[in-house]
């Protein structure tokens, strides 16, 4: 199913709901252009400097982690790599320069390593670059997993009601009671550090719980709505029911739902890292990067700063991608800052 | 009411049963703690990996083993635990008890903090969505959520602690720090103000020549050297205190509600002066005592003095001799400031630990040298936690204040104190209560990195110390307290919200 | 804390102040008054917040203290589960005994504690004597009595079924009544006898002890317990319970060995066990222990050895990460940090306010070659140490954390002790520090293997300086004809896999605590942690001479001769020791850096504020 679909199908919710500024009503007003709700939606969210902003500077960063160091053996245009071992030069302090001459310092300079060197010599720009990639696969990794567990659940338990519900709420609130890092011990024993992917895949498999209850509420209510009592009335069946009516309305809820879990999943990651359950050497993300050298903050700042300030924009600006979504989709907002 | 809780109990309970299993065989399969061992040229190696294989039970298949743990844990409910012992021998229960002692001290006072600051702010940023204000505070807010917490620690430690600490020995106040605070100041008193351009720029005249007149007596009375609340601060605060109540909770419509308040503090002030030698070095149980009566004496006041505002009187005045008493608390916990600092050798606010080892003082000197102890980790839990106050009461606040009943309110012609504070916010704090139950529960699990990098042996420092090892029985301690916490909590927050909200059913 | 008693009467002040204030109604401030001069008395001084500066002293005065990252949990070191450093850390100048090891991992008679020697070689057969002031800080006098509990824990003599073994007969499942850490070297004596209150006991082996003068300790420490605390447990005196050693008394013994498993292991819920239970035997006592926080030692008036310097130790526990900015702050005076470049650089960065004292542990990394799997040829192996980039592993990983560090040459002897520079010498690993990569080609055609041989080592992970260790020797070797595989197991396979010899190499560190004894089982060719399947008639002769000399001037040679073989034979090679340091407010003196496992707090009763 596409956006426009989707969105479409948000707009008939919409009307359905009762709740929405119905735009059939907009349609008759003269001057007034008819939009569908996803062109509502959209253009919200397109207004919303915040996300607007974040949007880019996301993107930004992706593109030049993939494509700097190159991913999955395509090569990148950074000449070093993050795993050969080099000679330390002055300590490894980095070489990239922004202060202008004429105010007193070097002028514009990118030089050997911008970002500095490592203990063992290695660029610190290609593993910052290396570790954004983990990064940002653990992240997302995470979000569609988790979104993708979350949602049948939810859907499952809020449309059957009865014992499928029972059952599996029950089985979310145990969910809930296991402390993530029971399981990323157990993961870091059995696999002896697996790999990211798995390391996300079992982020994801833990981390649906919140989710899950969300949608449960959502189609709690919307189950009762007339349109779903139509489409019973017209003999659709229930996966009709639930994938083309009422998933199509709680697509904001997840949308919002899953930036969020995303946002999580970069600061979970470099939290299992600092406790030593995360991603493990020689590989890295940025969180394993910033909690190796928590004690360089002094003295090497640039080994601290750097992935830490990645750290913080990834997760800066998918919280803002956020926000604007979900400004975007709640259908009573309708102040739009220009 | 009463079946509902009954079943959901009887449910929380297998709930719970059925997650201590999946732990325990997750942590028991983890790995052998035991291996931990093979590194040692320990003559008595063999003895050390026997003695541990007795205190974990480690010959006994994982599924025996975890069935012999639960008769022990079972034993809770008729008052005889035995959660078995650690790796090293030592009782579970012992060190859970304490490392739960710490955490509580710990977060409970975080956890107040951060919800009255993250509900206020996001009250005031959705009131002014999308200014300058909303964004700024959006920004931060998410800035703090993404800053891991050693790092927050780290820095928090150099510039809160040390620094701070240094700059206390010898305070002076440099102009550039008097004129940013000054404009920070007022750039945040323009953006709560809001409204046209006259009056925000009124506000931050206002607000940035009172902080920077404030700011310039400390540096001229050097203030900081010897803090105190005098009597002139304690008679404005006072006043402002009782102002500020009965806008809060009455308005300025009748001013009988700001007579009781005035009066209040009056008889705040009074006491003050008054109780300055039984204050000297109370007990704790004095000064709650005090607290205690103040709050009944405010609502005497209130009650006396309301007439037809008699509810909303009484509240204002409460509200007002808790402040006054909070103020006076402050002037006399200032007072033993220097004293304090002399014992401390100038450690004011502390980096690590839960308490100067061995530290004597009076009340003031002991509740200063918690409170020290407490500044840096509760200010960590405050700006990692107050970032989803602030956004899910922003949401929520939104939503209500788009309401119909909100646009009736305003139709049937109420002051907008009135619409916010009686019919937004109210409605706007239902889904907030669940979303506390629910940190409450989870909160209890202790916050590992900050207690680790703040030295307070809490439940989170417990919970990886044990999972580092790996020790079954240890992690399970754990999980029994938090699992237990979190389903009641949960529990609790369906409660409430059926409570609150009479549009849900409890069934 | 010395509160508790004013704040039981202030309270009960208080209270009745607002039983006052209450039925008073609106004149309160009457009542208090009267509130304010009986609380006031009742605290015991006199005036406002303002004057009681001048009055207890808080942590400044004559307190030290030290940072420590675990914390104890048992007062009986020698007991299985409390022989653990943290415990000894606390312990070390608390309870003493006959001997101990030095900060260079070097024996050392405790003459202040009493006196020993060998009064015949054969049998080996050595009489200690107590110091004739010696005694608990509860006044006990300390005797025989003590000597023979240390000594019934740990022989391994009594069993659970209260039968009694003869000396090194050991049962082939032992279940001793007594929890001892190690039954090494009392095993193989003879029960000693002595009287209630005598002050000199004898000792008889039945077979020679290497480290007979080290008898009483295990590898972190241990020391002499007080046996009337004991005795009292079980129900009866020092008197009942020689005679009950004696008579090889199985009921009391079992009771006194119930205590003495766990009647010293901590909880923390209680807090510090009752005074009476825990005497000193040392220049401190245990005064205070404020669990998860910290350990206080106040200085021990019953001691009749030097006294220590200072009134007060505190012992904070505060973890690794954290300790340079505690120190930074003020809130500690000693720590130990983990040293790095970063904290090296950061103590660097606290200039004169700080003194540090780098250096190298007793704990030893080295690589192992397995004869059971991928090195079984000889040529081989000889390659792999041909290929060896073991100085440059100490340069780039060692130096920036411990600018003094040097290559180690010897697989038992540390470049801090006595005898290290004949030892190195002699030892045959010099020839390896700097890669030999056409030497490594030669040896590894001569060996007949292909080219590319997978050499799998394994190395406990996380560990960020092994991973790079290995980079550097796959770096190197892979040009010799080697196909380096890095195998970083957790923790719990890699003990599997080490312990069931599944590997080609091992790359790890043994800790070693300055005493012989455990040097066999990793070289003997049915050695319990050799698991390389290394056979050497030159090192099994070695070491059996070595377990029954009782010639401290003998070891050396023997131990070199072990290490002369293990490089002939290619079997592992040392890399280096860990880097350690000791850092303090320049204004303590004292601390010094300990090689071994029992950490700073070895020499506490000689630290000293000087300003």
């Amino acid at each position: 199913m596409s956006t426009e679909e989707k969105a479409a199908a948000a707009a008939s919710a919409a009307n359905g709901n009762g709740n929405g500024n119905g735009n059939g009503t907009a349609a008759q007003g003269l001057s007034i252009v008819a939009r569908t709700q996803g062109q509502l939606v959209r253009r919200r969210f397109f207004r919303h400097r915040g996300a607007m902003i974040s949007l880019t500077i996301l993107v930004l960063v992706i593109l030049l982690a993939y494509t700097s160091i190159g991913f999955a053996g395509i090569p990148g245009w950074w000449i070093w790599n993050y795993y050969t071992p080099g000679k330390v030069v002055n300590r490894g302090a980095p070489t990239l320069s922004l202060w202008p001459t004429f105010l007193g310092g070097d002028g514009f300079a990118i030089g050997e390593h911008p970002f500095g060197q490592d203990d063992l010599g290695r660029d610190y720009f290609a593993l910052t670059m290396r570790g954004a990639q983990i990064s940002i696969l653990i992240a997302f990794v995470v979000g569609i997993v988790g979104t993708l567990i979350g949602v049948i659940i939810g859907a499952l338990a809020g449309y059957y009601r009865g014992w499928v519900e029972s059952g599996l709420m029950r089985f979310t609130d145990v969910m809930i009671t296991i402390p993530i890092l029971v399981i990323a011990a157990v993961l870091g024993q059995k696999f002896g550090g697996a790999g990211p992917l798995v390391l996300a895949i079992v982020i994801g498999l833990v981390l649906w719980t919140g989710l899950a209850r969300l949608i449960r509420g959502e189609f709690l209510s919307l189950r009762e709505k007339e349109f779903v009592e139509a489409a019973r009335a017209l003999g659709a069946k229930p996966t009709r029911i639930i994938f083309r009516h009422i998933l199509p309305n709680t697509v904001g809820v997840i949308t919002v739902a899953a930036t969020l879990l995303i946002a999580n999943a970069i600061l979970l990651e470099t939290a299992l890292s600092f406790l030593g359950f995360g991603v493990r050497a020689p590989d890295t993300s940025l969180g394993l990067l910033v909690s190796t050298y928590q004690n360089a903050f002094a003295t090497r700042p640039w080994l601290f700063w750097w992935p830490g300030l990645f750290i913080i924009t990834i997760a800066l600006t998918v919280n803002f991608i956020g926000d604007g979504l979900r400004d975007a989709f709640d259908p009573r907002q309708n102040r739009v800052r220009a | 009411m009463a079946p509902f809780i009954i079943r959901r109990l009887f449910i929380s309970f297998f709930v719970l049963l059925g997650a201590t299993f999946i732990v325990y065989v997750l942590v028991a399969s983890a790995g052998d703690p035991r291996n931990a061992l093979l590194e040692s040229t320990d003559p008595g190696k063999a003895n050390k990996i026997a003695a541990m294989t007795r205190n974990l039970s480690l010959d006994v298949p994982i599924i025996p083993r975890y069935f012999a743990w639960l008769g022990g844990a079972l034993g809770c409910l008729i008052g005889k635990c035995d959660l078995g012992n650690t790796a090293s021998g030592a009782p579970v229960s012992g060190g859970l008890a304490v490392a739960m002692g710490s955490t509580l001290r710990l977060v409970v006072f975080a956890l107040v903090i951060a919800i009255v600051v993250g509900v206020s702010i996001g009250m005031i940023t959705a009131l002014r969505q999308y200014s300058g204000l909303d964004y700024s505070v959006t920004f931060l807010a998410f800035l703090f959520f993404s800053l891991p917490v050693f790092w927050i620690a780290v820095l928090m430690k150099q510039f809160l602690a040390i620094k701070f600490n240094d700059w206390l020995k010898a305070p002076s106040i440099p102009p550039w720090v008097i004129v940013v605070t000054a404009v920070v100041a007022g750039l945040i008193a323009a953006g709560v103000v809001g409204g046209d351009r006259r009056r925000r720029l009124a506000a931050f005249g206002g607000a940035s020549v009172a902080v920077a007149l404030l700011m310039i007596y400390f540096a001229v009375t050097d203030w900081f050297a010897e803090p105190r609340i005098g009597p002139v601060a304690m008679i404005a605060m006072s006043a402002i205190t009782a102002v500020a109540a009965t806008a809060l909770f009455a308005g300025f419509r009748s001013r009988i509600v700001l007579y009781a308040t005035l009066v209040t503090a009056v008889v705040g002030v009074i006491c003050y002066f008054a109780l300055d030698s039984i204050l000297a070095d109370p007990t704790t149980l004095l000064v709650v005592g005090l607290l205690v009566l103040a709050l009944i004496v405010g609502a005497g006041i209130g009650a006396a003095m309301g007439g037809l505002y008699r509810s909303q009187a009484v509240k204002a005045c409460m509200l007002t001799a808790f402040g006054c008493g909070g103020l006076i608390f402050a002037s006399q916990l200032l007072a033993a400031l220097p004293a304090y600092s002399a014992k401390v050798n100038g450690v004011v606010v502390a980096t690590i630990g839960a308490t100067t080892p061995n530290f004597s003082g009076n009340f003031w000197e002991t509740t200063l040298d918690q409170l020290g102890h407490l500044l840096l980790p509760t200010i960590a839990i405050v700006l990692i936690s107050i970032a989803a106050y602030t956004r899910y009461t922003r949401s929520s606040m939104l939503e209500v204040m788009n309401a119909d009943y909100i646009r009736t309110a305003r139709a049937k012609g109420l002051t907008e104190r009135t619409v916010v504070v009686r019919h937004g916010f109210r409605n706007a704090l239902i889904p907030i209560t669940t979303i506390v139950a629910l940190d409450v529960g989870g909160l209890i699990g202790g916050a590992i990195i900050t207690e680790t990098v703040f030295g307070w042996s809490g439940m989170g420092k417990y919970f990886n110390d044990a999972l580092k090892i790996p020790d079954p029985n240890a992690v399970m301690g754990f999980f029994l307290v938090t699992g237990t916490a979190i389903v009641l909590f949960n529990m609790i927050a369906d409660i409430t919200y059926g409570f609150l909200d009479p549009r849900i059913r409890l069934s | 804390m010395n509160r508790t008693r004013a704040v039981g009467l202030t309270a009960l002040a208080a209270a009745a102040a607002l039983v006052l204030a209450a039925c008073g109604g609106s004149s309160d401030t009457s009542s208090s008054t009267t509130a304010a001069t009986s609380a006031s008395s009742a605290g015991g001084g006199g005036g406002g917040a303002a004057s009681v500066g001048s009055g207890t002293p808080g942590t400044s005065g004559d307190t030290i203290t030290y940072a420590q990252e675990q914390e104890w949990y048992d007062y009986n070191p020698s007991s299985t589960s409390g022989s653990a450093t943290a415990n000894q850390v606390v312990v070390n100048q608390v309870l003493r005994g006959f001997s101990y090891v030095d900060n260079n991992a070097v024996l050392q008679r405790d003459t202040e504690f009493g006196t020993f020697e060998k009064t015949s070689d054969n049998p080996l057969t050595v009489k200690y004597t107590f110091d004739d002031k010696a005694v608990w800080s509860d006044g006990t006098p300390i005797g025989c009595a003590d000597f023979l509990l240390s000594w019934a824990a740990n022989s391994g003599r009594y069993n659970k079924d209260g039968t009694v073994n003869q000396p090194n007969a050991t049962p082939a499942n032992p279940s001793y009544m007594f929890d001892a850490a190690s039954t090494a070297g009392l095993s193989q004596t003879q029960k000693p006898t002595c009287a209630d209150g005598d002050k000199s006991v004898t000792l008889v082996y039945d077979t020679p002890f290497v480290d007979w003068q080290a008898a009483l300790l295990t590898s972190v420490g241990g020391n002499l317990l007080p046996a009337h605390v004991a005795a009292k447990a079980a129900g009866t005196d020092t008197a009942g319970f020689v005679k009950a050693v004696e008579t090889d008394d199985a009921a009391t013994m079992t009771k006194i060995a119930d205590f003495w498993n766990s009647g010293w292991t901590l909880d923390k819920a209680k807090g510090l066990p009752d005074a009476s239970v825990i005497p000193s035997a040392g220049p401190y006592y245990v005064a205070a222990w404020d669990p998860g926080q910290s350990v206080t030692l106040k200085k021990n008036d019953k001691w009749w050895g030097t006294p220590a310097k200072t009134d007060t130790i505190v012992i904070r526990y505060i973890s690794q990460d954290q300790q340079v900015s505690a120190l930074q702050s003020g809130e500690v005076d000693v720590i130990e940090p983990q040293p790095n470049p970063d904290t090296n650089s950061a103590l660097a960065a606290l200039g004169d306010s700080v003194k540090a004292d780098f250096g190298a542990l007793y704990t030893w990394e080295h690589l192992d070659l397995s004869v059971k799997n991928g090195f079984a040829n000889e040529k081989l192996r000889e390659a792999m140490f041909k290929c060896a980039p073991r100085q440059q592993i100490v340069d780039n990983l060692i130096v920036p954390s411990n600018p003094d560090a040097q290559l180690l040459n010897s697989l038992n002897t540390m470049n801090f002790q006595p005898g290290y520079e004949a030892a190195a010498a002699a030892s045959g690993f010099g020839a390896y520090a700097e890669p030999d990569i056409e030497g490594a080609k030669a040896a590894y055609a001569a060996s007949g293997e292909a080219p590319g041989k997978a050499i799998r080592i394994i190395h406990v992970d996380p560990n960020p300086r092994r991973t790079n260790e290995v980079a550097l020797i796959k770096a190197n070797c892979d040009q010799a004809g080697f196909n380096i595989q890095d195998v970083p197991l957790a923790t719990g396979p890699y003990g599997a896999a080490r312990s069931a010899g599944d590997y080609d190499a091992a790359l790890f560190a043994w800790a070693g605590s300055g005493l012989n004894g455990a040097t066999p089982t990793l070289y003997l060719s049915t050695g319990g942690s050799n698991t390389a399947g290394w056979n050497d008639p030159d090192i099994d002769a070695a070491l059996n001479q070595l377990s029954v000399s009782t010639n401290p001037d003998e070891v050396p040679a023997l131990l070199t001769k072990v290490d002369q073989a293990m490089a002939k034979n290619f079997y592992s090679y040392p890399i280096f020791a860990f880097p350690g340091v000791v850092a303090y407010k320049n204004n303590i003196d004292g601390p010094v850096l300990n090689t071994t496992q029992t950490q700073a707090t070895w020499n506490m009763q000689d630290w000293v504020r000087t300003g």
